[in-house]
C-alpha cells in the first residue's frame, strides 16, 4: 500500500518515505511506461496508453492464460489521473504472495526520440519499443510484461546496420547523450510525486533547508559554473548573489517557461515530464535569495504543462515542500502559475515581468537590473526552466561533480531540440563541449536521404547559421558566440545542400520583424527595411548596394535596439553574409538561386540528351507546361511553368535540371 | 537626494541621485537629440536617438541617456563618430517612415542627414513617430488610459481599444498637446469633440444660456468630482449655497477678498463663480451683471 501523503518534516522522514516507495516499486513484476510527451501524443500515445491500461485492468479479473500458478493478477495503476489501485497481497510492504503478479502501467514525459514515437518501455527488462500502436497492447502485456519476452518487431532498427536494439542504451541516438536534466523523462510518472520521491526527489531541498545556509547554497551554485539556459548564459550563482544582496521588502523568483522559439520543446518537455525538479529548484533558489513567492510563466500554448504543474504544486503542498515551514524549517514559499502573453518577445525578462504585472508585454530598459528592481519593483531572480531543473541536481551531487562536466567556460549539459534535415530529430542532452558534428552525425544520424550537410542554425530564430567548416566547434556559450551564432535556449536546425541561405535569412528576419514589439525605432523600422531588401533579393530584384545596406542596418540595430530581440535579430543575416556571401551575390548580381529554392531565380529545363520521352513529367505537370512526343525529348514552356517541381520529382532519369 | 558628479564630454557637472544622464546634459546645454523623453514622464527609451557612450572602469557601452541613472564617477561621451553614425542611421529610418514630418526633418537637418537611403514602407503621409508621449501622458499623468499601443512590429500604432473609440477618454486633449509630430487631429462639432485617428468621441457641455459647446462633459464631470461639486441644475446654476464655505474646497479657489464680499453681500455666490456650464461670453455677461449688482448694493449701503 502506498503511504498516504503527509507533511515531511525532516530528512530522516524523507529517507524513510523514499525507502517505502522504492520497496513498493520493486514489488512490481513489470512496469509498462508509455511516453506521453508532445511528439508521442501527436502520434497516438494516449490511445496506446489507454489500451495498455485496459489490458492491465483485464488481468485483475481474468487469470493469465497458460499460467495456472497465477491465482490473481493485480494492477497498480500509476495512471495519468493518478488513481492507485493497491494490492491487498502486498499490503504494508510485505512481499507479494507467490503467484501474485503486479503490473504497473504509467505514462511518462518525453524520451526525446519523438521521430520513433509512440514509445513504450517495459521494465525491468528495459525493452524499448518504438512506433507502438494501440493494437500492440495485448501482446506487450502478455508477452513482455508477464513473460519477459521481447517483441522483435517493435524494437528500433538501426537504418545503417539493420540491427535491432533491445534497450535505449543500444541506440546510437542515446549512446553519446548524457542525461542529467532529462534523466527523469521517460522514467517517472510526472503526475505522481511519489515516483519523484522514490527517485531521490526533494532530497536536495531537504539538504539545502536543513544543512546549508543560503550563502552556502549560492556558493555551491556559483562553484558549479551553472550558466542560464534561457539565452544569454548569465552565471546563475552571480545572479542569485546580487538578488540576495539587493535591498527590498519582498523578493521574488520567476521561472521563465515562455519558450517562444518556434520548433523548440526543451522546456515544455521538462515541465511536462519532470515538473517537480523545476519546483524543487525554485524552492531552493527562493530559500537562497530570501524570496517568499514564486511565479512560473508558462507559454499559453502549453496547457498540458500547466496542468502538470498544477498537479505537482498541489502534491508538493501535501508533502509540505511548498507552503509554510517547509521541511520543518521556518521558511515559507508559494508558487503561482501564469499563462504567457503569446508573443515571442514576452520571453524577454522585462517584458515577462511587465506581463506578470498585468501590463502589455513590452521590454523596458534594464539599466537598473531585475535582480534589484524586477517584479513590482522588488528584487527578482528570473531563470529559465532548464536552469531551475539543474539546481536540485547540483545541490544533491555537489558543485565539483557538476563542474567536472563540460568546458572551461560552460559547465554541465545542455538540452537541444534537434530538428530540420537530420535523420533523428528530437530532444538531446549532451555535455557542454561536444562538437556540433557529434551531435548532428552521431546522435542525429546525419543528414536525411544522404544529402550534403550545409549549415546548422543554433540558438533559435535569432541564432546564426554555422557552415560545415566549423562543424568541429564545441557547444559552448562563448565558442558559438565567436562564430556569430549563440547557444540561445537550445534550438538546433540542420540544413542540407538544397537549402537557400538567403531564403533562410529572409525567413528568420520575417519572423523577427513580425515578433518585434515595435517599441524602439531601430528594431521596428530597421528589421522591416531588412526584410524588404531580403524579399527583393529572393524575388530577383536585388540591387547593387543591397548587401552594403543590409550590413549597415545590422550594425545599426545591433548597437542601438532596446532589448535582446533587436540586438540579436541580425545574427541570421550577418552569419549568412559571412559564410555564404557567394549565394547572396549570385542572387543579386546573376539573379540566380544556386540552391534552386527562390522561384524567380531558376528554371526547370529538360536535358534532351537524357530525356527518353517517357512522359512521366508531362503527366504530372498540373498546368500542362510540358510538351513532347513519346520517346522524343520533352520541353518545358517557361511561360507556363509555375516551378512547382512536380516534374523534377517525377523524372527517374535525372533529365530535369534546375538552372 | 544626494549630490554627486558626473563627467560629460570631458567636463564635470554636478548631478542629483535619481536624475538621468539626459537631464544633466540638457541642464548644461549639451545637445543630445531625444524624441521620446519628457520631463514629466518616466523614461521610455524608444527612439534611441539619445544614445551616448558610457565608461565604467575599462568597459564602454552604448546606453540611452534618457534612462541611464546618474552614478558617481560616471564618464559619458555624447558625440563620438560612432554615436553620430548611429544617430544618423536612426534618423534615416524615421525619415523613411515619415518623410514629411517637420520635427523629423528638422532633426535630420541638425544631424546632417538630407535624405534617407531607405524607402517608405508605410502609407504616404504617416505622421506618427511612435514616440509614445501621448500614450504615456494619458496613462501616467491624466490617468485615463484611453489610448494604448496596439499590434506589433511595423503594424504598431496608437489607438483606442479595437479602434472603436475609448469610453475612458476625457477629451482633455493632453495627447494632442504633447504630440511633437502633430499626428493627432481634433475635430469638433456642435455636440462632440473627436480625436482622430483614435475615434475617441466625447460629448460637449453646451452653454446653458446660448447653447454653444463649452468643454468636454467627462472632463467637467471629473473636475466637479475632484472639487466635490454637485452637478449644476437645469439653468446652469449651483443651487446649494452651502457650497461656499470658508473651509471648503470651493472657497479655496475663490480669492479671499471676493469671497468675503460675497459673504457680506449675501449674493448667490454659487451662481457667480461656479456656474461651470456657461460659455465664455455668457459668463462674462453674467459676471458683469453680478459685479454691477454688488456695486449697486454697496452704493445703496453707503
Ligand atoms: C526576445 C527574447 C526572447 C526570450 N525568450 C525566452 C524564453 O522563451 N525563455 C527563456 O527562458 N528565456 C528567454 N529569453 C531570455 C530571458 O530574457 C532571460 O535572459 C532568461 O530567462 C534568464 O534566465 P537564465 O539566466 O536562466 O537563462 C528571451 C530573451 C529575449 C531577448
Ligand atoms: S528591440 Fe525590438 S522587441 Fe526589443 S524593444 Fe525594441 S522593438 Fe521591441
Ligand atoms: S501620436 Fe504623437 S505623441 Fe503619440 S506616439 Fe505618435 S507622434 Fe508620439
Ligand atoms: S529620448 Fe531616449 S530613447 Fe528616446
Amino acid at each position: 500500500m502506498e503511504p498516504a501523503p503527509a507533511t515531511v518534516r525532516n530528512l530522516e522522514a524523507l529517507e524513510a518515505l523514499q525507502q517505502t516507495l522504492l520497496k513498493n516499486r520493486k514489488l512490481a513484476n513489470a512496469t509498462i511506461a508509455t511516453c506521453c510527451g508532445t511528439g508521442c501524443v501527436a502520434k497516438g500515445a494516449i490511445d496506446v496508453f489507454q489500451a495498455l491500461r485496459q489490458e492491465v485492468a483485464k488481468l485483475r479479473s481474468a487469470p493469465v492464460p497458460g499460467r495456472r500458478d497465477v491465482k490473481s493478477v493485480k494492477t497498480l495503476a500509476h495512471t495519468g489521473d493518478s488513481q492507485h489501485t493497491s494490492v491487498s497481497a502486498a499490503k504494508n510492504g510485505r512481499a507479494p504472495v507467490p503467484g501474485t503478479l503486479r503490473v504497473v502501467s504509467k505514462c511518462t514525459g518525453c524520451h526525446g526520440f519523438c521521430e520513433y514515437g509512440p514509445i513504450v518501455v517495459v521494465q525491468p527488462h528495459n525493452f524499448f519499443y518504438t512506433n507502438v500502436k494501440k493494437e500492440d497492447a495485448p501482446e506487450i502485456v502478455a508477452q513482455s510484461a508477464l513473460e519477459g519476452k521481447v517483441i522483435e518487431r517493435l524494437l528500433y532498427r538501426n537504418p545503417v546496420t539493420r540491427k535491432r536494439a533491445t534497450r535505449a542504451e543500444d541506440i546510437p541516438f542515446y549512446q553519446k547523450q548524457r542525461r542529467i536534466v532529462l534523466s527523469h523523462n521517460g522514467v517517472l510518472d510526472a503526475t505522481d510525486i511519489r515516483d519523484y520521491i522514490a527517485a531521490g526527489g526533494y532530497r536536495a531541498l531537504g539538504k539545502a533547508l536543513r544543512q546549508m545556509t543560503p550563502e552556502a547554497i549560492i556558493a555551491e551554485i556559483e562553484n558549479s559554473g551553472l550558466r542560464g539556459r534561457g539565452g544569454a548564459g548569465f552565471p546563475t550563482g552571480k545572479k542569485w548573489a546580487a538578488c540576495r544582496q539587493a535591498r527590498g521588502d519582498r523578493r521574488y523568483v520567476i521561472c521563465n517557461g515562455d519558450e517562444g522559439d518556434p520548433g523548440a520543446f526543451m522546456d515544455r518537455s521538462i515541465l511536462e515530464g519532470d515538473p517537480h525538479s523545476v519546483l524543487e529548484g525554485m524552492i531552493i533558489g527562493a530559500f537562497a535569495i530570501g524570496a517568499s513567492e514564486g511565479y512560473i510563466y508558462v507559454r499559453n500554448e502549453y496547457p498540458l504543462a500547466v496542468e502538470r504543474l498544477q498537479t505537482a504544486i498541489a502534491q508538493a503542498k501535501q508533502y509540505g515542500f511548498l507552503g509554510r515551514d517547509i521541511f520543518g524549517s521556518d521558511f515559507s514559499f508559494s508558487i503561482r502559475i501564469n499563462r504567457g502573453g503569446g508573443a515571442f518577445v514576452c520571453g524577454e525578462s522585462t517584458a515577462l515581468t511587465a506581463s506578470l504585472e498585468g501590463r502589455p508585454g513590452e521590454p523596458r530598459m534594464k539599466y537598473i537590473r531585475t535582480v534589484e528592481s524586477g517584479l513590482w519593483g522588488m528584487p527578482t531572480t528570473l531563470n529559465n526552466v532548464e536552469t531551475w531543473a539543474n539546481v536540485p541536481r547540483i545541490i544533491h551531487q555537489g558543485a565539483a561533480w557538476y563542474a567536472a562536466i563540460g568546458t572551461a567556460g560552460s559547465k554541465g549539459t545542455k538540452v537541444f531540440s534537434l530538428v530540420g534535415k537530420v535523420n533523428n530529430t528530437g530532444l538531446v542532452e549532451v555535455p557542454m563541449g561536444m562538437s556540433l558534428r557529434e551531435i548532428i552525425f552521431d546522435i542525429g544520424g546525419g543528414v536525411q536521404e544522404g544529402r550534403q550537410f550545409k549549415a546548422v542554425q543554433t540558438g533559435g530564430p535569432s541564432g546564426g547559421c554555422i557552415p560545415a567548416a566549423h562543424l568541429d566547434c564545441p557547444v559552448d556559450f562563448d565558442e558559438l558566440t565567436k562564430l556569430g551564432s549563440m547557444m540561445g535556449s537550445g534550438g538546433m536546425i540542420v540544413m542540407d545542400e538544397d537549402t537557400c541561405m538567403v531564403e533562410v535569412a529572409r525567413y528568420f528576419t520575417h519572423f523577427l520583424a513580425e515578433e518585434s514589439c515595435g517599441k524602439c525605432v531601430p528594431c521596428r523600422e530597421g528589421l522591416s527595411q531588412m526584410l524588404a531588401i531580403l524579399n527583393r533579393i529572393t524575388q530577383g530584384q536585388g540591387q547593387p548596394r543591397d548587401l552594403e545596406h543590409l550590413e549597415f542596418l545590422c550594425h545599426l540595430i545591433q548597437n542601438t535596439a532596446l532589448c535582446g530581440l533587436g540586438t540579436s535579430a541580425c545574427n541570421p543575416v550577418l552569419s549568412t553574409l559571412l559564410y555564404f556571401r557567394d549565394e547572396y551575390r549570385a542572387h543579386v548580381e546573376l539573379k540566380k538561386c544556386p540552391a534552386g529554392v527562390c522561384r524567380n531565380l531558376f528554371r526547370y529545363e529538360i536535358d534532351p540528351q537524357r530525356c527518353k520521352g517517357c512522359q512521366r513529367c508531362l503527366k504530372d505537370c498540373a498546368v500542362g507546361a510540358i510538351t513532347g512526343k513519346r520517346k522524343m525529348p520533352h520541353v518545358i514552356d517557361q511561360q507556363q511553368c509555375t516551378k512547382c517541381g512536380a516534374c523534377f520529382s517525377a523524372c527517374r532519369l535525372d533529365a530535369i535540371q534546375k538552372i | 537626494m544626494t549630490a554627486t558628479e558626473i563627467q560629460i564630454d570631458g567636463q564635470t557637472f554636478p548631478a542629483q541621485d535619481g536624475e538621468y544622464v539626459l537631464d544633466v546634459a540638457r541642464r548644461n546645454g549639451i545637445f543630445i537629440p531625444a524624441l521620446c523623453a519628457h520631463p514629466l514622464l518616466k523614461p521610455y527609451g524608444a527612439c534611441r536617438l539619445c544614445l551616448v557612450e558610457i565608461q565604467q572602469g575599462k568597459r564602454r557601452r552604448m546606453v540611452a541617456s534618457c534612462a541611464y541613472p546618474v552614478q558617481a564617477g560616471l564618464v559619458v561621451r555624447t558625440a563620438t563618430d560612432k554615436i553620430s553614425e548611429l544617430r544618423r542611421g536612426i534618423v534615416e529610418l524615421l525619415l523613411a517612415r515619415c518623410p514629411d514630418s517637420p520635427p523629423v526633418r528638422e532633426l535630420a537637418r541638425r544631424l546632417g542627414v538630407s535624405e534617407s537611403r531607405f524607402p517608405t514602407l508605410y502609407r504616404a503621409g504617416e505622421k506618427c513617430i511612435l514616440c509614445g508621449l501621448c500614450v504615456r501622458v494619458c496613462h501616467e499623468l491624466v490617468g485615463a488610459a484611453a489610448i494604448s499601443f496596439v499590434s506589433r512590429g511595423k503594424e504598431r500604432r496608437v489607438d483606442s481599444p479595437f479602434a472603436l473609440g475609448s469610453e475612458d477618454c476625457l477629451g482633455c486633449c493632453a495627447c494632442v498637446a504633447v504630440c511633437p509630430a502633430d499626428a493627432i487631429a481634433v475635430r469638433s462639432d456642435a455636440d462632440t469633440l473627436n480625436l482622430m485617428p483614435f475615434n475617441n468621441s466625447v460629448k460637449m457641455e453646451r452653454c446653458a444660456k446660448c447653447g454653444k459647446p463649452i468643454a468636454p462633459l467627462p472632463l467637467l464631470a471629473l473636475i466637479r468630482s475632484r472639487l466635490s461639486l454637485q452637478e449644476p441644475d437645469r439653468d446652469g446654476f449651483h443651487s446649494d449655497p452651502d457650497l461656499i464655505k470658508e473651509d471648503g474646497d470651493a472657497v479655496e479657489r475663490v480669492p479671499a477678498g471676493v469671497a468675503g464680499a460675497i459673504h457680506n453681500q449675501k449674493i448667490a455666490a454659487s451662481s457667480f463663480f461656479l456656474a461651470k456650464n456657461l460659455c465664455a461670453d455668457c459668463r462674462l455677461e453674467r459676471s458683469a451683471q453680478a459685479l454691477a449688482a454688488v456695486a449697486a448694493q454697496q452704493r445703496r449701503a453707503s
